[in-house]
Order: structure tokens, then sequence, then C-alpha cells
């Protein structure tokens, strides 16, 4: 038995902190949509499981639905699907549409009852609710399956303290499963082993990252089965078009900020890349220039990018500041945003006068200086 | 820079050359009346100082003396840096200008035309106007040094100044032209986008913020809208998944409710046969009973028509021999009553022997009474003859008492003390001598009131008296006449005869003009009078209300029936009649008459009513026996009736057991169908009833829940097909990139007012350190002058005095609210400070032209005071049209600008 092993697509889902391209990043998600399928075809897989979650809500255009349907109606195999706690199967929801009665190869599984699959037999889980606190896997029962048993799930591993559909750790042994597709968890976690130490339950992950920082994502599982006890094998495909990039980095030298220019700069891809760049620590007199083109590049080079500048500040101490200022009113302005910028300093400040703010107006101030010595 | 000596010609008022000085370094008063060209110095002064001698215009004609084509010409001779310089200026016509330097003992060319103008003014730091005469902006530091007439107020400060001073107070604080562009740029950034009150400008020069927040507030508007949306699609699909759910479950109840009613509709068939046989058995019993009940009252009733038969004939036989006896009676008791109508009226007979016997106790007893009453009359009128004859008798008493009313003893009494009273007055209007004479001797008495001639013995005094004068001669003594005021003698003499006569008349009838007299007759009268009025009552008394004739009319009556009385009773004249004998005779004859009516009264009822009875009871045997008869004939007809129905009494009764039998069977049935009944219990078709209606309601739910799920359902189909959460997807999205944007903005615009706001923060510090001196400086002189009512004088950083905190009081209030004396003490504090601070390097010029015209006089002698001192510091030249109010000052110098000008006249 050969499978594909996938969750979470989150179709129709907002992005909300990536600018106008948004709207692309719902397109990803349908393109990546295609490349399971696509995957699943070249690697010959009998059947497609998806574990929940396919769309990101009940509420979504209908015209999505129907793509999603066609897309997985290209598949030469079946597909199976359960309804997650994102789009439950309650009147009203995605599954209610025609489309996944336009293909024969589409199995929307509503309830919970042992269905025969290509060389097994599957045992659903679908979610009727948002939320609840009840193990969905608890009424399975494979033990004394004869052929292969596959578990379909969306919910929570015991691990952490969600209460939304918990399932245990070791739910797959406890049900007599060959093996337990997870979904719900956006990131890829193969780490759940049974005594032997076989991987018999899995989250594979979304097929498209959802978000900056979310690790092992855009991916999907093969699964190889060879027969009834056998450990299954597991093998994670890259299904993700988009390359979401955070970087985090803490300024300490005058030329750091130059450096990790060049370092973006040579990016692959940046077209289909969202860069988040985060900068803490010290800023100098002579980055404000290097800080505007930095942004610029970030901004005009990659599919999106937001550089976020807040972390910077001068250092106190920085007599650079003030060197090059004409004494008077100015210099002694410069040394009071100095102050300001400071985050431990304990003078009178105004609540908008923040050190981010007085770091700003420092920058602004440098270059008026510029426009002025010009 | 210090002025020396002064010269103008062809100006104003000074046509002819006009020299003056030299001035001292100290305090210099220069001083004349209105008119005489204080004011015109100070403006020649200034226009050599400051002025191109090329100067055209309608301003520097008018510098010419009126009516005059002159050339103004001015010689200002100063000192500064240390050197003496001199400037001489034409004006108009062939305009020159030179300037001199004192080099040893003469003046030496240092420049000439418009050199000479710059070089001046240069040294005093003052600006070239641009075009016409200058004014104050371009005097350098005489802008604060030199104030003109009547005006201390600074109102500008030339930049030039301005700095100036704030370098004179330290180097550190000047900002380079650089640092000045820069603050500039600084201020343009901040006005872009901020009013001159500190708020984001709006409208069409609002910062690209402003549309941001106004695209965020539309878009989160259209968020709610489809937040709500979005939830009206949840709340939607739980509805129909509730409804989905109630509708399944009704549809179980009512497969289950179904049941049972088809079950209890069977029982309820089955009972309501039970009942209909039930209601048809108690028919049958009904029926069946009516019969017996039918048979049993005919049987009854020939038995009882039979009995009664037997009876009534034996009634009758009875009454037949109850007839003669009662017959009999009924005689006997007619011939009884007839016997006791007889007794009753010859009882009734006697009744006249009781009037009689009545009549004779009434005259009797009429008899007794009148004699009575006779007796007593008589008495009366004999006691009231006696006291009639003693009334006489004391009226004629009265009659002989010549006594005063006592209205005319009251006048008469008046009458005497009025005479009295006009006597003494008489007495004291006369005049009066009296005479005690040593030996007897004649005294002819010429004017008095006993005119005539008088013996007088000795020492036995005499008075004279009278009015208007007592005049008497005394023989060999003269004639000696004793006057006195004169007063009404006459008048009062009137009034005493007037009094006397009245009294005549009042006592005349009296007899007697002694008042005790009368008083005791008046008393005497009233003594009598009271005993006249206690016998006229007690006659009154003894009449009770009766006249003497009635009396008298009521006695010869009496008298009259008494007689006539007697006349009737004859035998009562000799033995007068004893009424209670006649009374006790009365009532016996009355009892024993009364008795014998009495038995033969009751005798005579009781006859007639034995009588009445015994008809009665004849009446009632007739008739007993009549009914008696018919009722026979009637229970005769009754029998015969009942015996009609064909059968004998034998088959009667077998008859009335087979009806009994009929009934008891019938009754036997109907319990065992009630038996059968109660063993239903409730009835069953009240519960199918239930049943059937709880199924139709159940139906009436099933289609109601149906309709709901099409409505439900296809609303549900509708919001979906728009697709809220997609759409709210794209609008979150466009929040969180407008909020971004925004952000981004807030923190440059935070950024750009951060910097204006620090800028300005720097700036005031700078002008504090600035103004701080001259401030302090400033604030004491003017205490000095105005005492504590103000703390403290306010600067703006154009260095320009603008507001004085009072003592009373933390909020700073405008100079321009101040009297004008106060104002004027302000700005020459705030211009003595300026100068103090700025100029303290060099003893320097300070001009004050007639500048206290609203101050008061102590508070001028303590300025002048002011001036003394700084006259240690500067040159003080004061313009003033009252010298005397500087004449204090020992250290002055005085021009009198009248004697100048007389000296200087040709």
């Amino acid at each position: 038995m050969k499978f594909i092993h996938t969750a979470d697509w989150q179709i129709g889902m907002k992005a909300v902190h990536v600018g106008t391209v948004g709207e692309r990043v719902r397109q990803e998600r349908l393109a990546a949509a295609a490349r399971v399928v696509d995957t699943a075809g070249r690697q010959d897989a009998d059947f497609i499981l998806v574990a929940g979650d396919t769309f990101e809500d009940n509420a979504v255009d209908r015209l999505l639905v129907q793509k999603v349907g066609d897309i997985l109606g290209r598949f030469d195999g079946p597909v199976y699907l359960i309804p997650g706690n994102h789009d439950p199967l309650v009147p009203g929801s995605v599954w209610g549409h025609p489309v996944w009665k336009s293909h024969e190869n589409l199995n929307v599984l509503s309830e919970p009852a042992p269905v025969e699959i290509p060389g097994g037999v599957l045992y659903p889980c679908p979610l009727h609710e948002k939320y609840s606190p009840s193990d969905p896997t608890a009424w399975i029962d494979a033990t004394s399956q004869d052929q292969i048993a596959i578990g379909l799930a969306h919910g929570s591993a015991e691990i952490g303290h969600e209460l939304d559909y918990p399932i245990p750790t070791k739910a797959a042994t406890r049900a007599g499963l060959d093996y337990l597709a997870l979904g719900h968890w956006h990131s890829k976690n193969t780490s759940f082993t049974d005594a032997s130490g076989a991987v018999r339950m899995a989250y594979s992950g979304t097929h498209e990252t959802t978000k900056f920082a979310e690790d092992k994502s855009g991916n999907v599982l093969l699964i190889e089965i060879s027969s009834r006890g056998y450990p299954p094998r597991i093998e994670s495909l890259r299904t993700g078009g988009l390359n979401w990039k955070s970087v985090d980095q803490d300024v300490r030298e005058a030329g750091d900020l130059a450096r990790l220019r060049e370092q973006i700069e040579a990016y692959e891809s940046p077209e289909a890349m969202l860069l988040r760049v985060k900068l803490t620590g010290v800023l100098h007199p002579t980055d404000s220039a290097v800080l505007t083109h930095l942004e610029q590049v970030i901004q005009s080079r990659f599919l999106y990018g937001r550089l976020d500048g807040d972390g910077l500040c001068p250092q106190p101490e920085d007599e650079t500041w003030l060197d090059d200022l004409p004494s008077g009113v100015i210099r002694q302005l410069a040394g009071h945003l100095q102050d300001l910028s400071d985050r431990s300093y304990a003078g009178p400040r105004e609540d908008y006068a923040t050190p981010e703010v007085a770091t700003r107006a420092m920058m602004e101030l440098y270059a008026l200086v510029s426009e002025a010595s010009e | 820079m210090i002025l020396r000596s002064l010269r103008v010609e062809g100006w104003r008022c000074f046509a002819e050359p006009f020299p003056l000085g030299p001035l001292g370094d100290g305090l210099n008063v220069i001083h004349g009346p209105n008119g005489v060209g204080k004011s015109t110095l100070l403006w020649a002064m200034t226009r050599g100082l400051f002025d191109s001698h090329k100067v055209g215009g309608a301003d520097i004609q008018s510098l010419l003396p009126w009516g005059k084509a002159l050339t103004p010409q001015v010689r200002v001779e100063f000192e500064h840096g240390g050197e003496k310089y001199c400037i001489e200026k034409k004006f108009i016509k062939s305009p020159t200008s030179k300037l001199s330097i004192w080099e040893f003992d003469h003046y030496a060319p240092l420049a000439d035309g418009i050199d000479a103008d710059d070089q001046t003014r240069q040294m005093l730091s003052a600006d070239t106007p641009a075009r016409g005469l200058s004014d104050q902006r371009h005097w350098g530091f005489a802008q604060v040094l030199w104030a003109t007439q009547g005006d201390l107020r600074i109102r500008e400060l030339s930049d030039g100044t301005r700095n100036s001073i704030r370098e004179a107070l330290g180097g550190q604080v000047s900002d380079s032209e650089e640092s000045k562009r820069i603050q500039d740029k600084i201020k343009v950034a901040y006005f872009e986008i901020h009013t001159a009150s500190g708020k984001l400008k709006t409208g069409a020069s609002a910062p690209r913020v402003s549309s941001l927040i106004t695209q965020l507030e539309e878009t989160q508007q259209r968020q709610e809208t489809l937040t709500q949306k979005l939830e009206e699609f949840e709340t939607t699909s739980r509805r129909v998944e509730d409804l989905d759910n109630l509708r399944s479950q009704t549809e179980r109840d009512h497969a289950h409710v179904s049941k049972q009613r088809d079950r209890a509709a069977e029982q309820a068939r089955q009972y309501r046969n039970f009942a209909a046989e039930g209601k048809s058995q108690e028919e049958k019993i009904r029926t069946a009973f009516a019969k017996l009940k039918q048979l049993q009252q005919h049987v009854e009733e020939h038995d009882r028509a039979c009995r009664e038969l037997t009876e009534v004939q034996q009634h009758i036989e009875r009454l037949q021999q109850d007839g003669p006896p009662l017959l009999a009676e009924l005689e006997t008791r007619r011939r009884e009553d007839q016997e006791a109508k007889v007794a009753h009226g010859a009882a009734n007979s006697r009744r006249p022997e009781v009037a009689a016997a009545q009549s004779r106790t009434r005259l009797a007893e009429e008899l007794a009474d009148a004699r009575r009453r006779l007796g007593r009359i008589e008495q009366t009128l004999a006691e009231l003859q006696a006291v009639e004859s003693e009334l006489a008798l004391v009226r004629q008493k009265r009659g002989e008492i010549v006594a005063p009313e006592k209205k005319t003893l009251r006048a008469i009494t008046d009458s005497l003390r009025k005479r009295e009273v006009a006597q003494g007055k008489l007495d004291a209007a006369l005049i009066s001598v009296t005479i005690l004479p040593e030996r007897d001797l004649s005294v002819e008495v010429i004017g008095g009131e006993q005119p005539g001639q008088l013996l007088l013995s000795a020492e036995e005094m005499i008075e004279l008296r009278g009015a208007p004068e007592v005049t008497f001669k005394l023989q060999g003594i003269g004639t000696i006449r004793a006057t006195g005021p004169t007063g009404s003698v006459e008048s009062l003499r009137n009034e005493l005869a007037a009094i006397d006569a009245r009294l005549a008349e009042l006592t005349e009838p009296l007899g007697t003009a002694d008042l005790d007299l009368l008083h005791q007759r008046r008393a005497d009268a009233d003594e009598v009078d009271r005993r006249i009025e206690r016998l006229e009552v007690k006659i009154e008394t003894k009449l009770a209300e009766q006249d003497l004739e009635t009396l008298r009319s009521v006695r010869s009556q009496l008298a009259a029936r008494i007689d006539q009385i007697l006349q009737t009773q004859p035998d009562w004249q000799e033995n007068r009649p004893e009424v209670e004998l006649l009374r006790a005779t009365e009532e016996a004859t009355q009892r024993e008459i009364d008795g014998a009516l009495e038995q033969a009264e009751a005798k005579q009822q009781r006859a007639a009513a034995a009588l009445a009875t015994s008809k009665q009871n004849q009446a009632v045997h007739q008739s007993t026996l009549q009914d008696a008869v018919e009722r026979l004939k009637n229970t005769q007809r009754r029998l015969d009736s009942l015996q009609n129905d064909g059968l004998t009494e034998a088959e009667r009764r077998d008859l009335l057991d087979e009806r009994k039998i009929e009934w008891d069977v019938a009754r036997k049935s109907l319990e065992k169908i009630e038996t059968c009944l109660a063993d239903f219990g409730d009835n069953p078709n009240d519960a199918s009833d239930v049943l059937q209606r709880q199924c139709r309601s159940l139906e009436d739910d099933l289609r109601q829940f149906d309709a709901d799920l099409i409505r439900q359902t296809t609303q549900l189909d509708m919001l979906g097909a728009e697709a809220p959460y997609s759409v709210l997807a794209t609008v979150d999205e466009t929040i969180g990139r407008l909020e971004e944007e925004i952000r981004r903005e807030q923190t440059r615009i935070d950024a750009i007012r951060l910097l204006y706001e620090a800028m300005s923060q720097q700036q005031k510090q700078i002008a504090d350190t600035v103004i701080g001196p001259i401030r302090v400086k400033a604030s004491q002189t003017l205490r000095r002058i105005i005492g504590a009512r103000f703390k403290d004088i306010e600067f703006s950083e154009d260095l320009l005095p603008t507001k004085v905190l009072p003592n009373a009081h933390d909020e700073a209030v405008s100079i321009d609210y101040l009297s004008g004396g106060e104002q004027e003490q302000v700005y020459f504090a705030g211009r003595l400070a300026l100068a103090d601070v700025a100029f303290r390097d060099e003893r320097q010029l300070v001009v004050l032209d007639d500048s206290f015209q609203n101050t008061d006089t102590p508070s001028l002698a303590r300025i002048a005071t002011i001036l003394e001192e700084a006259a240690s510091r500067f040159q003080i030249v004061l313009l003033s049209c009252h010298p005397e109010r500087y004449r204090h000052l020992s250290n002055a110098k005085f021009f009198d600008l009248e004697r100048i000008a007389s000296h200087a006249s040709p």
C-alpha cells in the first residue's frame, strides 16, 4: 500500500501581514494542491488521504471549493477527505457542494465507520464542530483487523495543553492501526514512535506554508506499508511554492547592515520569497543611509518584504552622532534625542516619544542635516 | 557711543544755527516748553547718525522749516570706542556727508559721502534702510537705548540687534547659519503636517496618514459588516442543524404517539359497545319496573276501596243514631237563654239611683268650696283696707316735706362751689391795704370797695380793698393811694352776681340756701318715699295680680252661689252636709247596682253560648251525615271501576308475581355489563382523543420544521454563496496593510513632532539663558519703582517685555492691560535692563524723550533716583518740559533750549 498523506490546505485563508500579496498567497495554495496531486501521480500512490482543514472556513468562496474538487478529481485513484475543525461537517459547509459528487474518486467521509480502501481498511474521524474536548480517534478498534488498517483524523497530539480534539500520542498503537494520518499541525511531525521505534502516527503539515516561522511546512508525506503490522516507510516530498523567510539580525558594528544587505541581495528566487527582516542592536550615524537602501531592496526585490528596524537605537555614549552637527540648538537637540532613544533613559518623556520614535527622529534629523549641507 | 554736542540749522523750528553741548558724561536734562524743539533735536541726531545724506522723498522734505527753502544741516560730535568723531550732514540741496575723527587738536576727515554714512552706521551697529528714512528698526543698539517722544515701548528688535544682544550675553549659545537652516527645515517639515496650534492638518493639505485612517475606518466598518455576515452564516448553519435534529426527534415522537393512538382507538370502540348495551338494558329495567309498579298500585287501590266502603257504611249508621238527643238539647238551651235576658233587664233598671247620689255629693262639695273661698276673700279685703289707711297717712307726711330734687341739689352745690371760686378770684383781683393803727384814728376811704369814713381802733387791723386803686385819707397824715396791676374786676363781679342770681333762683322755692339743711330734707323725703314704696308693694302682694274690684265681684258671686245651693237643699241650711258621708253612700249604691248587672250579663252570655253550640252541633251532624252518604256512593263507583279489568283477585296476584321476575332478570344483566365497563378504568375515548390531538400537533410541527428547514437552508445557501469568509479575508488583509502603513506614517509624524518640540524646547532653554539676566534686572528695577505689586517681568524670545506677573496670583498679565503709568515704568525697566546687560562694556548714550507723561510724581522721583544711579554707567539725555522734576539731582547738567536759542540768535 502506498499513499499520499496531506492535510491543512487551508484554502481561502487570509494573509494579513503580507501587504498586498494576500491573493497571491491564496492562489499559491491552489497551485500547491495541484502539485500534491501531481506528486501522488508521479509516486504511483494508491490513494490520497486529506486529514482535515482542506478549507480555512466553511464560508469560503464556492468557486474555491469547485477548484479544489476539480484538482483532486484529476487524480487517478481515490481521494479520502475528512472535515476538520476549520471546515467541520455542518449544514452549509463546503462539503455540501456538488463537486464532491461530480468526481467518482472523491470520498468525503462523514461518519466514523470503517471504509474499504485499496489494500486495506480506513478508519476516518470526521469532525462535526469547531471545538471539542473529545478524542476523535477513540472509536477506532482495529486490533482484530486482518488487513492494513489506516486511521485518518484531525486534532492535537497530547503534547501540549491544547484541549481541542486531543489525540493521545499512542493512539495508533492503542487502536491497532498501522498508520494514523493526522492533520491540524502545520509543520510536519514524524516523531511519534511506538515501542518498536516505528512511526505509526504523523502530521504531514500543510502543503504550502501559511506564515513566517512555520518550520517544516510545504510538504506531503508519502507512506508505504508492505503488509499488516509492518512499520510504515515515510518520505517527505516538497510541494510548497513560496518561501517564507524570517531574518533576525543583531547589528553591532558599523558595517553589519551593509553586510546584511549583501547577504539579502544574494537570496535566490526572490519573486517567490516573502521576507521579513527584524533588526535589533546599535544604530550608527553612518548606517542611516544604508538602512534606507536596505529597506528599498527588501521592498522592491521580493514578493513581499518588510524591514522592522524598531529594535535599532543609537548607543547613548556614542559621541559620533554629535560630532558633525552644528553647535547650539541642533547639537543639543540631537543629544536630547539620543537620550530619548535609550530605553533605559529615566528622564521626562512624552507618551508618544518612545525610543523607536526618538531613533526615527534622529534619522530624520540626519536626513535634514544632509539636505542642509548640500 | 557718547554724545558730545549737536548742532542743527535749517531744520524745522531751528531755521537758525542751534548748538547744544557740550554734554556731560552723566545725566543731561534738556528742557524747554512745548514746541521749542526738544524732539526735533533727537530726530536730527538720528538723521545725522543713521540716514543716508542722499535720502529723498516727502519725509525728508518735512524737515524744512515752514515756508523756508533752507538746507537742513546737522553736526553730531560723539565718542565711540575711545575715539571722538564728528559727523556732518546736509540734506535735500547739495547733500553732503562728512565723518571726521579727532586727532590731536582738530578733526581730521575720515570719510565722506556714502562711506561716511556707512561707517557711522557700522560703528553704531545700525542697518541701512532699503529706501527712505530710517526708523527705529534700523537704529542698531539705539533701538534699545533711545526712546522717542512718549514712547518707551520697543515694538520690534532687528535681528542684528537681537543677535548682538545675545552674543553679548554669551557666545556659547549662539547658532550658526547652518544650525538655523536645519531649524528652519525642521519647522517646514513640522508645519507641512501640523497647524500652528499643533494639530494635524486637515483637508487638502492633510498628511497621508489622515487619508489612511479614513480608509482604515471605512474598511473596519466593512469588516464589521462582514464579520456579522460570517456570524450569521454560522448561526444559520447551527439553526439548520438544530432544526434537523428537532425534526428527527419530532418524527420519532410522531411514530410513537401514532401507535398509542391506534391502540386507544380499539379500546374506545369496545367501550362504546358495552356502553350502548348497558343503556339498552337500563331501558328494559325501567319498562319492567313500570309495569310491576302499575299492577301493584291497582291491587292496593282495590283493597283500599273495599275497606273504605265498609267503614263508610258503619259511620252512617252511627250518625243516624245520634240525631234525636241533639234536637232535645237544642230546645233546652233556647229556654235558658230567654230566662237570662229577663234577669239582665231587671238589674239594668236601677241605674238612676246612682246618678241621684252622685249629683247630691257634687253639690255638697261645691258648697263647701264656695264657703272656703268666700272666707279667704273677705280676710284679704280687710287686710287691704288696713294697709291703704297707713299709706294715706304716709303720703300726707311726704307732702309736708319741702325737699329739693337731687338734680336741683347738685345744681345748688355746683353754684356754691363756682361762687367760692369767683369770690376767690375777685378777692385776688382787688388791691388790699392793711392798716394796724397804734392809736384810734379816722380814715376816709376815697376809692375802694367800701368808700366812706372809717374809724380805726388802736391795735385793730383793718384791710381796705378796691380796684383799680385804694385811696384813703388819714387824718393828719395825708391821702394814701395804693395801686396795683389793673385786672378785670368788673367782669369778676359780674360773674359772681350771675352765680348769686342762679343760687337765688334755685333756693328760693326751698325757702333756704343752707346746703346742709337742704341735704337733710332730701334725706327725709327719700326715707318717706321708700316707706310709701314698701306699702304699695304690700298691697300688690295681697291682691296677687288681681284688682280690688275683681276681688269684690268674686266675693258677690260666691255668696250668690251658696244661696242658690241652699235653696235646692233646704236641709243643708240647718245642718251643713258632710261631703265624705255623701260620697260613701254614693259609692255603696254604685257597687250594689254594678254587681247585680254583672251577674245578669254573665248568665245571659253563658246561655247564649250554650244555645249557639247546640245549634252548631245539630248543623254539623246533618252535614256529616250527608258527606258520609256521598262518600259511600263515590267509593262504590271507584270499586266498580277497579273491578272492571276482567280479572279475578287471584288472577291479579299471579300476574303481579310474573312481573316481579321480569324485573329481576333485567337488573342482573345490567350489573354484568357495568362490571365489564368498570374493567376499562377511565373512559378510553378521552385518551384516544388526546392522542389523536397529539398526533395532529406533531404533524403540524413536522410541517413547520420542513418549512423552516427549507427557509433556513435557502438562507444558508445564499449566505454561503456570498463567501463571507473569503471577502472578509481580503478586508482583513487590507486592514493589516493599512494599519502597518499608518504605523509607519504615525512613527514618522511622531518623529517630526518630537524633532520640532524638542527643538522648540532647546530654543526656549537658550532663550531663557539670554533673557534670564535681563528679566532679573528689569524686575528689580520695576519693584524699586512700583513696589512689590509685580514680582516678575516676562520677556519674549525676541527679548521684548510682554507680560508681568502680579504678586497676588500666578497668572501673568499682558502689559497692555496695565495703566499708562505702569506701562511706562515696565518698558523703562525693560530698556534699562537690556542696556545694562547688553552694553555693560562701554558707556552708551541713553535718550528718554518726555518718556514719563503718565507716571505719577512719587514714581517719577524714584525713577529719577534710578536714572541718577544709571548715570554712573550711561550717558543719559532726558528731554523734558518739566525740569523741576529733576532739579534735586545734584549731578545733572541742565540745558535750557529757550535760553540757548536766545543766545544763538544773531
